[in-house]
């Protein structure tokens, strides 16, 4: 039976954990709410420029190296949206894992997949487990999650595009769907899908300079936005895992408190009754 | 006339009725009022100044790279950056406008001349957004 110094020991260290966890949790909770925040400002943006390129496609039949098609057999680029930091339940793992299984699923598919890393943890598994070095790794992606950021990553994926180093440009990220859920989402960024829908009514618009160097432009920023998106629901992600997994961990560290008092309480009640014991029966053996 | 400004980060401006709209557009400066036909034009880096309806106070907007669009008595401008006069940090800007002016006068390589060269560009515009409405 453990003695009493140790138990107090541990229920005291125990206790201690669980404050941290406590800290964790609050600190997730509010840096959620701001990435939260920015995601739903970044949508209206995001939605004029997709309105506008929609507009001008229908308009005019232009052709752009931004559009079109994955070629078979190209060469692909998986962009991996994970942490820095761990303690964050299965945020980096699910990510890892999808792109671990793509990689193996689609070896034969591609004349080469590379990938880049932003976060620590994705590249530091990839380079353990799979002996693969990334061609990049982004850090801080939490600490400076601007736009600008955002804008320089795609500006660098652009430039392996249109140089021909990669056919494809995929991004795989943790879709926030809540605090408790995250999906993980893969999509295909470059090149850009021409949608057909819905019919937007058509209006003659005067284009200044024209038409062609707006659409090159806009897809120009609408490829950053995207990014953006995926960046700060990256983020948004990983502050509500880590936010459930310190919640988690922090009930955990009461459960443990609790059953740990539970038994030092009766380990110290068995040891006074012993000396009582003792005692009444010294006292008894004297008068005898 | 409704005006909407949105950047990645925020809302600027939101279906704000508006007398009149002045642009930086690719040609130069253009002036929107009501009825003006559909238009589509990029944006450089310069002030936005609208008037509110019935209010007689000209605000302005300073932007960087933007994309602007005109139908139907609806004028959207999406900008890579926007700012009001309130939230420039006129010191900043300042100091942007002198290390940039500084940095073009000492001799960088033509890559770097054309970075600020933009960054002046842009330093200017704040610093007259910002006095404007003092």
């Amino acid at each position: 039976m453990a003695n009493l110094q140790d138990i107090r020991r541990k229920i005291h260290s125990t206790k201690k954990t669980q404050q941290t966890t406590r800290a964790m949790k609050m600190v997730s909770a509010a840096k959620l709410r701001r990435a939260q925040e920015r995601i739903t400002q970044a949508r209206p943006y995001a939605r004029k420029i997709n309105d506008v390129i929609h507009k001008l496609a229908k308009s005019h039949k232009l052709e752009h190296p931004l559009l079109g098609h994955p070629e078979e057999h190209g060469k692909a680029l998986v962009v991996v949206l994970t942490s820095d930091r761990g303690l964050c339940g299965g945020f980096n793992n699910s990510v890892i894992r999808h792109a671990g299984n793509f990689y193996n699923q689609n070896k034969s598919k591609y004349s080469k997949i590379d990938f880049l890393f932003v976060g620590r943890k994705g590249a530091d598994f990839f380079k353990r487990q799979k002996g693969i070095e990334p061609v990049d790794v982004i850090y801080n992606l939490v600490t400076d999650v601007g736009y600008k950021l955002a804008a320089d990553i795609s500006e660098r994926l652009l430039q392996y595009y249109l140089k021909g180093e990669y056919t494809e440009i995929r991004i795989v990220y943790n879709e926030f769907r809540s605090a408790i859920s995250q999906i993980v989402r893969d999509e295909v960024v470059l090149p850009l899908r021409s949608k057909e829908d819905e019919e937007s009514e058509n209006i003659d618009f005067v284009f200044e300079p024209d038409a062609y160097v707006i659409l090159d432009q806009l897809l120009t920023k609408h490829f950053a936005v995207q990014v953006y998106k995926c960046l700060q629901e990256s983020v948004a992600s990983e502050h509500g895992a880590r936010m459930s997994a310190m919640e988690n961990a922090t009930k955990n560290a009461g459960e443990i408190i609790n059953q740990m008092t539970l038994s030092y309480n009766k380990i110290r009640q068995a040891a006074i009754t012993t000396e009582l014991i003792e005692i009444t029966s010294g006292a008894e053996s004297l008068k005898g | 006339m409704l005006l909407t400004v949105v950047t990645p980060e925020k809302k600027i401006l939101t279906d704000v009725a508006v007398e009149d709209v002045t642009l930086p557009g690719f040609r130069g400066e253009l002036n929107i009022l009501d009825g003006h036909s559909p238009l589509m034009t990029t944006l450089s880096a310069g002030s936005v100044r609208f008037k509110r309806k019935g209010s007689n106070i000209v605000e302005s907007v300073a932007v960087s790279w933007g994309y602007c669009e005109v139908a139907n008595d609806v004028v959207n401008i999406l900008a890579e950056t926007a700012e009001t006069s309130q939230e420039i940090n006129l010191k900043r800007a300042e100091e942007a406008f002198k290390t940039s002016e500084k940095m073009m006068m000492s001799d960088v390589d033509p890559a770097q001349l054309e970075k600020y060269r933009l960054k002046r560009e842009r330093a200017l515009v704040r610093i007259s957004v910002a006095k404007m409405n003092q």
